[in-house]
């Protein structure tokens, strides 16, 4: 049976920014409204100033939405920082992987310890040897070694960063997974294999994803819906390959033309 | 065939820096010509050695780093020029974009400042025409409100088409694109791109075209080199190695795209780009290649030719044209 | 893109590797390292005592029974060196210890914090910026009396903000980086964050700080024993002995000014030298 992992009502955000003396509203998500089932994937896709970034960041709570409300497996969603008693649960609901694989890992840990580190803090009932098992198998679900334990993440390869970014997300056993640009930059021919191990992962695991990217090819690869922002508003949705093969909004249409491919020409619009 | 000399032409160029006291090759014997009004695409990940090959037309090299071979642009040596010369070609002759226009313009002075730097020698109201009608070719009409305005009110995009204006007004013979739209929204890239493109066109102008993208190098250039640990593995016409790769690293990069019009598995290779000191002997590629052999791990190939370009690879011939349903069946 | 060419893949570039690559480096370590030993052990060397008086000898130039001569005593001025260097380094390390420690607590509850209590504090540490370190302690003289105490307590108070404000601004660079927002998503308390996350992550600039404190301290320190309100005669140390030589000098007897002072300043340019270079490498692995 098909639970609702993510439902996200009417969210707004708006930024107060002071520029020389006057204070500015700036509307980075305006009235957003969407839902995710256990085990989908849903993309966002938009350029720069579309929302998107922020979207993510008020469903894992490091921001607090100004209007509307954020719902994780039935419960609502609280921002950072949460009370005591609360850390568990939220922590339990979502987990984030960033961009950027050489700042989103703690620089003095090595890649053991940032496991054991979620694991004593969640599992405080279990043993030592039960935390090994469990740090042997979170590496070979993600693809690396036991000869990455021990290591430093200034050691380690982009792709393998991340790799290393996804087992630490996925120890705290989250219902929802938000992947925000997680590939965008690493190289091409690493990008293929964090892609094929993040759908292989979901379809294993039985994993829920929020997948942020600018990429309509990632998208198309990865999500079984999408909405498209655009400047912070919804300008359209449903399932992905609907959207890409049959584009209805016109934005839609101009992200896809611009996309570079065999036979494709960039074309020149009017300033 | 052209008996005309290339506008450049890159002959066995090797780069090595020294970081910390070690020094690093990253850019292994690499040659590749150029001719006016051509634009030649060499495309890359990581450590590939593009942008460097790039830096070392303009000799942008850093101070610890020792560069061998001869890169002639019209003929004359850059690597030898003496630094009036250089400082002349650099200024007038060859024209470089970045990646990041922010950081290659003077946030405290005006676009019409930045604009006039490159004719400084002309008399103040010829400067001032050249700047309307280069802002006019790169698509921005109101070119007297521009001239007023600063680097960090301009968007990316528009900021971008002002950096083309700007280093194209002195007239350059050779354009350098080092990853100019990498940090672009994909619409604002069309557009820049298309931009870039048709000027390069209509002034004749060559052009060297770096970037990660594969198929965005192929819509703009009429050649395509592909380099991997500080070598170039494949280079021809951008027509045949687009639709008809030879070398696995070529076919590996295409089909790691995700595709936007179907979903398939994507057919990838294990292992992550290296640079070329990072190499052993034998084949740069062979720890990464599904199809290297004894031979490849021992011996690296040279560039040889098949049909109408240039690969380096020892089973090209024997594997021509079934490399991508090969791939499939090995993923 | 990571373009791992341009910029290698980084091998701990320990403080081991950092003096084997930069020679000032090393020399300025070894310039420390020597000091300390001299601080151990170097009574150990010295046939005079420190107070050993002899009038006859007073003044006399460097010699072989009198490495660094005599002062106007006729003290052997390298014996007063040496037993001058444990007090001389003495302030300087409480002042760093107490300086450094409060400092470090005060930018990280800050940069972690934010808010009002951030701002608040940025501008009593502003006032106190305000005092010139040494007129700070001159005043705690004159309220507590001469001595090394009063100097002491003084400048471990005036320095702080200086500190503070350095490592502040690098823990709010830190703070904002994913890698924190992942530790305070997976649900960790924030103590434990700023403990396990952050600090470790600006040691490096922690340490540099401290280094710096300690050759500013040095000089200060000495300056107040020079102008004779700080460690008062007849002990042995440095800034003193400086004082005490300068009327010496005039008469035509250098050699305990030109002793004690070389050893400042030398000592306080290698802690400079270490603490700079330190700042350096903290920042390029940043």
């Amino acid at each position: 049976m098909n639970t609702t992992i993510l439902e996200v009502g009417d969210v707004s955000k708006v930024f107060h920014v002071k520029r020389a003396g006057i204070v500015d509203d700036l509307v980075a998500v305006d009235g957003v409204s969407f839902s995710i089932e256990q085990g989908r994937c849903l993309a966002i896709v938009g350029e720069s100033g579309s929302g998107k970034s922020t979207i993510a960041r008020m469903v894992a709570g490091l921001e607090k939405p100004t209007t509307g409300t954020i719902v994780v497996g039935g419960k609502p969603r609280g921002q950072l920082p949460w009370p005591r008693a609360d850390r568990r649960t939220f922590a339990r609901q979502v987990q984030m992987v960033f961009q950027d694989p050489n700042s989103s890992l703690n620089p003095s840990q090595t890649i053991e310890d940032s496991l054991l580190e979620v694991l004593r803090f969640h599992h405080p009932e279990r043993d030592g040897s039960w935390r090994q098992k469990r740090i042997s198998e979170l590496l070979e679900q993600v693809g690396l070694h036991e000869r990455h334990r021990a290591v430093r993440p200034r050691r380690l390869s982009g792709g393998e960063k991340q790799r290393a970014a996804i087992s630490r997300a996925l120890a705290a056993e989250p219902q929802l997974l938000i992947l925000d640009e997680a590939v965008s930059a690493l190289d091409v021919s690493v990008q293929a294999l964090v892609l094929n191990l993040l759908t292989e992962l979901r379809s294993r695991l039985g994993l829920t994803y929020l997948f942020i990217s600018h990429d309509l090819g990632v998208v198309r690869q990865v999500s079984d819906d999408a909405i498209v922002m655009r400047q912070g508003v919804v300008v359209e949705r449903g399932a992905t390959q609907a959207i890409l093969d049959d584009p209805e909004h016109e934005y839609t249409r101009a992200l896809q033309d611009a996309v570079p491919r065999p036979g494709w020409k960039p074309a020149r619009r009017a300033l | 065939m052209n008996d005309i000399r290339p506008l450049l032409e890159i002959q066995n160029l090797a780069i090595t820096i020294t970081v910390a006291r070690e020094p690093r090759l990253l850019v292994r014997d690499v040659s590749l010509s150029v001719q006016a009004g051509q634009a030649l695409g060499v495309v890359g990940e990581s450590g590939s050695g593009k942008s460097l090959t790039a830096k070392a037309v303009m000799r942008l090299l850093p101070d610890r780093s020792q560069v061998g071979g001869r890169v002639l642009v019209d003929g004359r040596d850059v690597l030898s020029l003496a630094r009036k010369d250089l400082a002349r070609l650099r200024r007038r002759e060859i024209a470089m974009i970045h990646q990041d226009p922010r950081s290659a313009m003077n946030p405290v002075r005006t676009i019409g400042d930045f604009l006039s730097e490159g004719v400084r020698d002309r008399p103040a109201d010829e400067r001032r025409q050249l700047a309307v009608d280069a802002l006019a070719e790169v698509g921005i009409p109101d070119a007297d409100r521009r001239f007023a305005q600063y680097p960090h009110q301009l968007s990316g995009g528009l900021l971008q088409r002002v950096m083309i204006a700007g280093v194209l007004m002195p007239g350059p013979r050779l354009i350098l694109a080092d990853e100019p739209t990498t940090a672009l929204d994909v619409t604002t890239q069309s557009e820049v791109m298309a931009v870039l493109s048709d000027l390069q066109h209509r002034r004749g102008v060559g052009m060297v075209f770096i970037t990660h993208d594969l198929d965005l190098a192929a819509a703009v250039t009429d050649n395509l080199g592909v380099m991997y640990a500080g070598s170039i593995v494949e280079i021809g016409p951008t027509a045949s190695v687009q639709t008809a790769p030879l070398h696995p690293y070529t076919v590996a990069l295409m089909t790691s795209r995700p595709s936007t019009t179907n979903v398939e598995p994507l057919k990838t290779i294990p292992g992550r780009p290296v640079a070329a000191y990072e190499v052993g002997a034998g084949c740069s590629f062979a720890p990464r290649c599904p199809f290297a052999q004894a031979l490849c791990r021992e011996e690296a190939p040279e560039l040889q030719h098949i049909g109408d370009h240039k690969v380096a690879c020892h089973r090209a011939k024997e594997l021509a044209g079934h490399i991508e349903e090969k791939l499939e069946v090995l993923s | 893109m990571t373009d791992i060419a341009v910029a290698p893949r980084r091998r701990t570039l320990g403080l081991g590797r950092l003096a084997s690559v930069d020679p000032i480096f090393a020399v300025a370590l070894a310039v420390i390292g020597l000091l300390v030993l001299l601080a151990v052990v170097g009574p150990l060397l010295c046939p005079y005592g420190p107070d050993d008086v002899d009038i006859l000898n007073a003044n006399q130039p460097p010699s072989a029974v009198h490495w660094f001569g005599t002062d106007a005593l006729g003290r052997d001025v390298f014996t007063r060196i040496v037993y001058g260097a444990r007090l001389s380094l003495l302030g300087p390390a409480i002042v760093t210890v107490v300086a450094t420690v409060s400092g470090t607590a005060l930018a990280i509850t800050g940069a972690w914090r934010g808010g009002l209590l951030d701002r608040a504090m940025v501008r009593v540490l502003d006032v106190v910026f305000a005092f010139p370190a040494l007129l700070f302690a001159v005043l705690a003289v004159a309220v507590l009396g001469t001595g090394l105490v009063a100097p002491t307590i003084a400048l471990s108070i005036a320095y702080i903000p200086y500190i503070t404000r350095f490592l502040r601004s690098v823990a709010i660079g830190q703070r904002n980086l994913p890698y924190i927002d992942s530790a305070e998503l997976l649900g960790f308390p924030s103590m434990h964050v700023a403990r396990r996350h952050l600090l470790p992550n600006i040691r490096l600039f922690i340490i540099a700080q401290a280094t710096l404190t300690f050759g500013y301290a040095l000089i200060d320190l000495a300056a107040i024993s020079f102008i004779g309100l700080g460690v008062q005669p007849p002990a042995a140390e440095w800034g003193l002995m400086v004082g005490d030589g300068a009327a010496a000098l005039l008469n035509g007897y250098p050699w305990e000014v030109a002793a004690a002072g070389a050893f400042i300043v030398i000592v306080v340019v290698a802690f400079n030298i270490v603490g700079e270079r330190l700042t350096a490498l903290a920042e390029a692995r940043a």
